[in-house]
């Protein structure tokens, strides 16, 4: 049902986002009465995939526009990347609405095929095709990996619905008879997961990927690939597997612990922005597979805060980020200096976004971060907590690079090009940010 | 509802600042800030007559987290917010007509900052204080990375690293109160008398806070970032992180730890007493041996401050008493020694002191003024810090003669520091780099007479200050002392 309305919209911008808008409303108009399933039961509609979704496709609509700015030069492949843009996004919502590990496999496939593409769409630069080489490469094989995960599955279970698998691994005599099918298949899984989120130790290709695509697909990577993978993730964690917790935890626990470890400390030393931000991603990966491991499924709407929060805050930051190095040349943090002089709404968009990521109060990035640490401490995860306060300090100082450069350094004469629109465009994003942090259980209130 | 106007009237000027006139804006918000200042002065009379009544306000902000826009006063609360009140039109004043880099977003930074840190002071919901707390640290930062002196991105980066690391720790702690002892609800400053928090889990939450409020105040040895801070920022910037941020934490010590977590402080209050005592000592050292006059205030602070952490962790309520007593005449005293300072930097463009001297025949006005003024920050009687610190001598020694003695050093050291600096910086013979210090101007004068009356005036009037204190002490100094202390 969504998956044709976006596909369909080949066609320039304006058509994509009435496309993406429409599919928005579609997405909740069944909002009242939800738990309905389509394809053969292979795909749910229920409020947290309602929500999720939605989380998805808005922060598409901002991609589309900012890819709509970023391509005003190459405006003959513009719809081409827009129709790969807009078939991973269907693999993104289907990723989310999946109710069948099959349906999942294929959504991720969707969106990573695309995504590759994507990556490698700049055909002059070498490191886009490095990107696009490399990304395709380990994709394709933690696919693979995930694959086998839930041919296991299959093979000692004889299913691959959710409900179904989940009542299956509650039932202890087969559970035991294929223990070793069972739990090479669920870490295999959890592995391919990983990889698509890029948690440690499977975060290698993100930086160079970052580094190497065009900054837009960055953007998407960092935004709407991440939250797919991330929601994929928990509702298929939270549906299937709670009669396994005992296995994932302790893998979740030293998973998120290291994401978020290096993630941080590795972001410290990078002085491209997109590395920086590929870093940055990695930890907050951590925080959300902390969520995941902490968050029950009926406390969902503290993830998709977290996700909202972490996406749009993201994309404010590629939105500035963009014509800043369009015009300076360059990619590096020094690319930012004295941006403040130059375009103060630019600075001031950034300082918020980033502020948000860094989690002050009372921006939604430290709600979200509350939330997450709330769970985590109510399962007595009290080191674990101290571990990712500490971390959070880390990050203040490669977020605060970027303040440095922008209000403390000198500026040089460069212009930096940016249109009213566009300028209006963020000012919009950041006061939606600025709206969802005052009201951060507003997920929850609308349930 | 006075609350609320006490917390937008600052948010109000802020925004004004924002599209007000290019020129003489630091004018332009004095004069608005001035509102707040009478709003005060009316919240004071309406305090003492009415009570708190008239300054509750509750609103369901966030279910989930429970978060209320709940905001009440306290006497001590509204002390510190008329001293905030009345030094903020001045500190607007103080920095009026400089030559200065985007001048109304140095006032809007200021604003914003006053108006977090009435937030801190009205908020009567836990959660929403540390937003508030949070909140005046950000525009702060902003200040002084942009605004501030040599070396600033190391200096402020290390001031931010570490008042966010205290911070977050506090963060911590409130999470874990959250989790386990508000039952889904919020915690007040009414129900955390009642919480009965595990006494084992309190020393963990006891340390987490102390940090944060370790590094703001500072205490020994957090206070490494002090000195360059102080040195480097912008003088508005220091006044504000010395004259009134760092009573926020001693605001917050009495509001949220000592009722939450009566044992730990009972536990913890003679070694935060040894080593406040003992950072009373050092930096009334280190502070004579300063070639720098900013400097040299940044370590007279750190002492003076010391010392009301001293007083607080006595137990007893005088010891309470005097630290805020304390506290408000420090506030007075450190935002007008800072405009003597900044006046000192805008025209001779150091503040070394042996690069200064001989300002006393050429600027009598300055002179006249900068004596009073350092003479009340070395607590001389009839100054309005003379008080304040004698009862908190006599808190301390209720709580240990042998300490209180060497306490009292303080006295000795503080007079001895300032003395010779005013020595140096002012008196001396003619000296070719102040030969052209100008008298005080028009908005210089109005932005430091007001305090020179002001230290007169609370060096005689004390007992409506005590007054306001007496409560809120007495009620926390009860619920932490319920045994007596061995």
């Amino acid at each position: 049902m969504l998956i044709e309305l976006i596909g369909l919209k080949k066609l320039i911008g304006p058509i994509a986002i009435l496309g993406i808008l429409a599919a928005l409303f579609l997405n909740f108009i069944h909002w009242n009465d939800p738990a309905a399933t389509f394809y053969n039961d292979m795909y749910q509609v229920n409020k947290a995939t309602m929500v999720f979704t939605g989380i998805i496709l808005m922060l598409a609509v901002f991609l589309v526009i900012l890819g709509g700015d970023f391509y005003k030069e190459e405006k003959k492949y513009w719809s081409d990347y827009l129709a790969i843009y807009l078939f991973a996004v269907s693999g993104a919502v289907l990723m989310v609405g999946a109710h069948h590990l099959l349906m999942t496999f294929i959504g991720i496939e969707i969106l990573s095929v695309s995504l590759y593409v994507l990556a490698g769409s700049n055909r002059m630069k070498l490191e886009s095709n490095e990107a696009g080489m490399k990304y395709f490469l380990m994709g394709s094989f933690a696919s693979g990996i995930l694959l086998f995960g839930m041919v296991l599955m299959y093979g000692a279970t004889g299913t691959l619905h959710y409900e179904k698998l989940n009542q299956v691994l509650f039932i202890d005599e087969l559970v035991s008879k294929n223990v070793g099918f069972l739990h090479s298949g669920l870490i295999m899984i959890l592995v391919g997961f990983f990889f698509k989120v890029s948690a440690a130790p499977f975060h290698f290709w993100s930086p160079d990927v970052y580094q190497g695509s065009p900054s837009i697909v960055t953007a998407f990577m960092a935004t709407i690939a991440k939250i797919a993978a991330i929601a994929s993730l928990y509702l298929v964690i939270a549906q299937v597997f709670p009669a396994m917790h005992h296995l994932y935890d302790i893998l979740l626990i030293l998973v998120s612990v290291s994401t978020i470890c290096i993630g941080n400390i590795l972001a410290i030393v990078q002085t491209n922005f997109k590395r920086m931000m590929a870093y940055s991603g990695i930890s907050h990966a951590g925080f959300m597979l902390l969520g995941i491991l902490a968050v029950d499924f009926n406390q969902w709407h503290v993830m998709a805060y977290y996700t909202l929060g972490y996406g749009l805050a993201n994309i404010i930051g590629f939105g500035v980020a963009i014509p800043v190095f369009r015009s300076m040349k360059s990619e590096n943090v020094h690319a930012f200096n004295g941006l403040f002089f130059k375009r103060p709404i630019l600075a001031v968009a950034l300082t918020i976004a980033l502020l948000s990521m860094a989690s002050i109060p009372p921006l939604a990035g430290f709600w979200g971060k509350y939330y997450i640490l709330t769970a985590a401490l109510s399962k007595d995860l009290l080191l674990i907590v101290l571990i990712a306060i500490v971390n959070t300090v880390l990050s203040v100082y490669f977020y605060f690079r970027i303040f440095v450069a922008m209000y403390g350094r000198k500026a040089d004469n460069t212009p930096i090009d940016v249109s009213g629109g566009y300028k209006a465009f963020l000012i919009l994003l950041v006061l939606l940010l600025v709206a969802i942090s005052l009201m951060p259980d507003m997920i929850s209130n609308c349930l | 509802m006075i609350s609320i106007l006490l917390l937008i009237l600052p948010l109000l000027v802020a925004l004004l600042t924002l599209v007000g006139p290019k020129k003489s804006v630091g004018l332009f918000a004095s004069i608005l800030s001035f509102a707040s200042l009478a709003l005060a002065l009316y919240a004071y009379w309406e305090f003492t007559t009415n009570g708190a009544g008239a300054f509750n306000f509750n609103l369901v902000w966030i279910k989930n987290p429970a978060i209320n826009l709940n905001f009440t006063v306290d006497g001590i609360a509204i002390l510190l917010i008329v001293m905030t009140n009345i030094c903020m039109p001045f500190i607007h004043l103080s920095v009026n007509n400089r030559d200065l880099k985007q001048p109304r977003i140095y006032h809007f930074l200021i604003s914003i900052i006053h108006f977090a840190l009435l937030g801190v002071f009205l908020s009567n919901d836990l959660l929403l204080y540390y937003v508030f707390w949070e909140l005046t640290i950000i525009p702060a930062y902003f200040m002084l990375l942009y605004w501030g002196g040599r070396n600033r991105k190391r200096i402020t980066f290390k001031f931010f690293l570490y008042t966010v690391l205290g911070s977050l720790l506090m963060l911590v702690s409130i999470i874990y109160l959250y989790a386990n002892y508000a039952k889904g609800g919020s915690i007040d400053s009414v129900s955390i008398f009642n919480m009965n928090v595990n006494v084992d889990a309190q020393n963990w939450i006891f340390i987490g806070f102390m940090m944060a409020f370790a590094v703001k105040l500072p205490l020994i040895p957090f206070h490494t970032w002090q000195a360059n801070t102080y040195h480097m920022a912008p003088t508005q910037g220091t006044m504000i992180l010395s004259g009134l941020l760092a009573k926020m934490a001693l605001f917050s010590i009495v509001r949220w730890m000592m009722p939450g977590l009566p044992d730990a402080t009972r536990y913890f209050a003679p070694y935060i007493l040894v080593i406040a005592v003992l950072g009373v000592i050092y930096a009334g050292v280190i502070a004579i041996m300063q070639k720098d006059m900013k400097k040299l205030f940044a370590y007279a602070s750190l002492a003076h401050i010391s010392l009301m952490v001293a007083g607080l962790f006595s137990l007893n309520a005088a010891g309470i008493q005097g630290a805020f007593t304390q506290a408000f005449s420090h506030g007075f005293n450190t935002v007008a020694l800072f405009i003597c300072a900044d006046i000192i930097q805008s025209r001779v463009g150091t503040t070394e002191l042996s690069k200064l001297g001989g300002i006393r025949k050429i600027a009598p006005k300055f002179t006249t003024a900068f004596f009073i003024v350092m003479f009340a920050t070395a607590a001389i009687p009839f100054s309005n810090s003379f008080i304040g610190e004698l009862v908190t001598l006599y808190g301390v020694f209720q709580y240990s003669a042998l300490w209180a003695l060497i306490a009292s050093l303080s006295l000795v050291l503080g007079a001895v520091f300032m003395l010779r600096m005013f020595r140096q910086a002012v008196l001396g013979p003619d000296n070719p780099n102040t030969a052209g210090f100008k008298d005080l101007g028009g908005s210089e004068q109005m932005s430091i007479y007001p305090f020179v009356i002001l230290i007169f005036v609370f060096g005689l009037v004390y007992q409506p200050v005590f007054d306001l204190i007496d409560g809120t002490a007495l009620n926390v100094i009860n619920k932490v002392v319920q045994i007596p202390i061995p």
